[in-house]
């Protein structure tokens, strides 16, 4: 792959040829194949990009909510959002960083942003992988947060408890199609309000904001 | 061409190390304090379908001015989330097309305009069955209140358990606040039309420990008397109390009776006269309701007793030939207008109708030239007892047509007076004059007397 991006660079700005026909090729080659070294880690990805880049829970009447079942809180609602990577390799696991979420004191949860107005504390969200496929088959996957240590591999749901790595296991999609390189991951947000000590007073907007990235 | 190679590998590097993609999502929203629900039956829509004007002119009238339509029901239902209190404003949206004496708000709404005319207007009552359990609270009433100022702002809930200014779940028609105390309360409410101006009402109610039923009967007899029965009892406790009331518009003054007796000792009455007596220079006449700063007299010349629509309800003119008008609304069009119902038969009004837009503290003066009047239709014959021949002028003593003759020579004279004489113009230059005039008492249900006459 490393190859491949090297000579699009060197075709674009005409060289193609030249490369190929030089004599010094072999070292040009190496010399640039080292320039590279850096870059052999990551993948090239030509879209990772979510479903809906803005999740909108609506108007909420606080009373009204459900509880939910996590001790403590509200549920305002859930939504169900995909994220979708088409890379160009064919690894045997696929890594998506999550990352802006603040950890909070419950486990599994993650706060809401310090730019929701008024929000404080009384608000979280949980993060939940649903499933995960790549080129249509259904992938296990693990998640690992931030200093803390790994989940059990499974094929969903898998809760997301704040920043942390995702790790799909593509060992059982066949490399040799482009299968592995069409990941899609669906995740629903559950967004809660604390059930007591809360009662709002007037309207209480919030925010979330959630990134995944390929590294 | 090395150094080249070597720049566009180190640019390479440079690009693949920033070449991580990622995407990011907001995901936004509003908690809100809760507000009540408030939903029509029927979408809110009342439809009487397509009514043609012989329809509608088959209906009573209502002060004779208004053609009454039968009733129609429609739910209002309200939803809260918790135990609540509920307040309903409602809200006229069509209040610019009401009739100008038909001002007060919140009793009658507008029905819209034909052209530039009002249509009329429709009334709402409330005869429903409720039944609730709801499972909350009740705020300790002592000292509580619910208020608003009259920008149509917030609901603000002011008592002992709930900070001042704690401001209310509001909407423009509902608001409502948690209750900070549990209890259970639960009711019944039945309210039975017996007809167009009986009204059954039955509750009961159940509040923490205490069960409260009772039942009670109101009509409406006419515009002058109504009159509400009532009984009230709490569960288990010697604690009946039963009542009645009279309230009676007798033309000039308002008088309420009233006599409460309870179970547990004690009875008690009451009466109540009120009614205002008003002179100006333009005339007097009587009240039944409070003067205001600007008010008016009118004039309603010989007739006494003439009902007399006003803003504040109905006034009839007194022996001066005078009705009061006690109040009338400041730089605002005020409609006055001669009730011309079936007591009114015989009354002609040169002015029924009368709108006023008064400064504040005016006094305005109404001239409504009203008269008895005598209408009789005469069959009239000549001398031979033939009648006359149709489509003959009919004239009165200075040669003014004001009639022609019918088939059988009947005619219609709108003012008979004695004394003047008619004439019927048989051929150009050939009259003859209407004698031996006989007439006949108008019938209870008649709209005219009638009589003879011989044309010679």
């Amino acid at each position: 792959m490393q190859m491949k991006m090297g000579m699009e660079i060197q075709g674009r700005s005409g060289r193609w040829s030249v490369l190929r026909s030089s004599p010094g090729r072999r070292l040009r080659l190496w010399l640039g194949l080292l320039a590279c070294g850096p870059g052999l880690a990551f993948a090239t990805c030509d879209t990772v990009a979510f479903s809906s880049s803005g999740v909108d829970m609506g108007r909420k009447g606080y009373t009204s909510l459900p509880r939910a079942d996590i001790a403590g809180y509200k549920l305002v609602g859930a939504r169900g959002v995909t994220l979708r990577a088409v890379c160009d390799d064919t690894p045997d696991t696929r890594q998506i960083r999550v990352d802006a979420l603040v950890a909070d004191d419950t486990p599994g949860l993650v706060r809401w942003s310090s730019t929701a107005a008024r929000a404080g504390d009384i608000g979280a969200a949980r993060m939940v992988v649903q499933q995960a496929t790549a080129g249509g088959h259904e992938v296990p996957m693990t998640f690992t947060p931030v200093g803390g240590t790994t989940s059990t591999i499974t094929p969903g749901p898998l809760t997301l408890a704040g920043a942390g790595m995702l790790v799909l296991d593509l060992r059982a999609v066949p490399r040799d199609t482009d299968a592995r390189k069409n990941v899609l991951v669906n995740l629903q947000i559950q967004t809660l309000v604390k059930s007591s000590g809360f009662a709002p007073s007037a309207e209480t907007p919030f925010r979330l904001d959630l990134g995944m990235t390929v590294p | 061409m090395f150094k080249r190679s070597l720049i566009a590998g180190a640019v390479l590097s440079v690009s693949l190390g920033a070449h991580a993609v990622g995407a990011n999502i907001s995901v936004t929203g509003t908690v809100t304090p809760d507000a009540c629900t408030i939903a029509l039956g029927n979408n809110g829509n009342v439809d009487y379908g397509t009514l043609t004007a012989s329809v509608v002119r088959s209906y009573d009238l209502w002060f004779g001015t208004h053609y009454t339509l039968p009733n129609k029901d429609i739910a209002i239902e309200v939803n809260c989330p918790s135990a609540t209190r509920v307040g309903l404003s409602v809200l006229d949206n069509r209040a610019t097309t009401k009739e100008n004496g038909l001002t007060r708000p919140g009793i009658k709404f507008g029905l819209g305009l034909s052209g530039t005319q009002p249509i009329g207007f429709y009334e709402i009552q409330t005869h429903s069955i409720q039944i609730g359990l709801t499972r909350g609270g009740t705020p300790n009433n002592a000292g509580s209140s619910l208020i608003r100022d009259m920008s149509g702002g917030p609901w603000i809930y002011q008592s002992s358990d709930v900070p001042s200014g704690y401001p209310a779940h509001s909407s423009p028609q509902v608001a409502g606040w948690p209750q900070p105390r549990a209890n259970t309360y639960a009711y019944v409410n039945l309210s039975i039309p017996l007809g167009d101006s009986i009204t059954s009402t039955s509750y009961a109610r159940r509040t923490n420990d205490e069960t409260r039923y009772g039942t009670a009967l109101d009509q409406r007899v006419n515009d002058m008397l109504d009159y509400r029965l009532s009984v009230d009892r709490v569960a288990d406790r010697p604690t009946t109390e039963t009542s009645g009331s009279v309230h009676a518009l007798p033309r000039y003054a308002s008088t309420s009776l009233g006599i409460t007796d309870r179970q547990n000792g004690g009875r008690s009455y009451y009466a109540e006269i009120t009614g205002s007596l008003l002179a100006t220079s333009a005339g007097w006449g009587f009240s039944p309701y409070a003067v205001q700063d600007t008010f008016g007299v009118v004039r309603t010349g010989d007739v006494v007793g003439l009902k007399v629509m006003t803003p504040q309800g109905p006034v009839w003119s007194g022996p001066g030939g005078s009705a009061a008008v006690p109040s009338l609304q400041a730089y605002r069009p005020s409609r006055v207008e001669a009730s011309l119902d079936a007591g009114a038969i015989d009354i002609d009004v040169g002015n029924p109708l009368q709108v006023v837009q008064p400064g504040r503290g005016a006094v305005v003066r109404m001239e409504m030239d009203a008269r008895r009047v005598r209408r009789v239709l005469l069959g009239v014959v000549d001398a031979l007892g033939r009648p006359l021949p149709k489509g003959l002028p009919v004239l009165r003593r200075n040669g003014a047509l004001f009639s022609s003759t019918a088939q059988g020579g009947r005619v219609m004279v709108d003012h008979m007076t004695e004394g003047v004489p008619l004439y019927v113009e048989l051929a150009p230059g050939r009259r003859c004059l209407l004698q031996d005039i006989r007439t006949r008492p108008r019938a209870a249900d008649g709209l005219f007397e009638s009589g003879s006459a011989v044309c010679r």
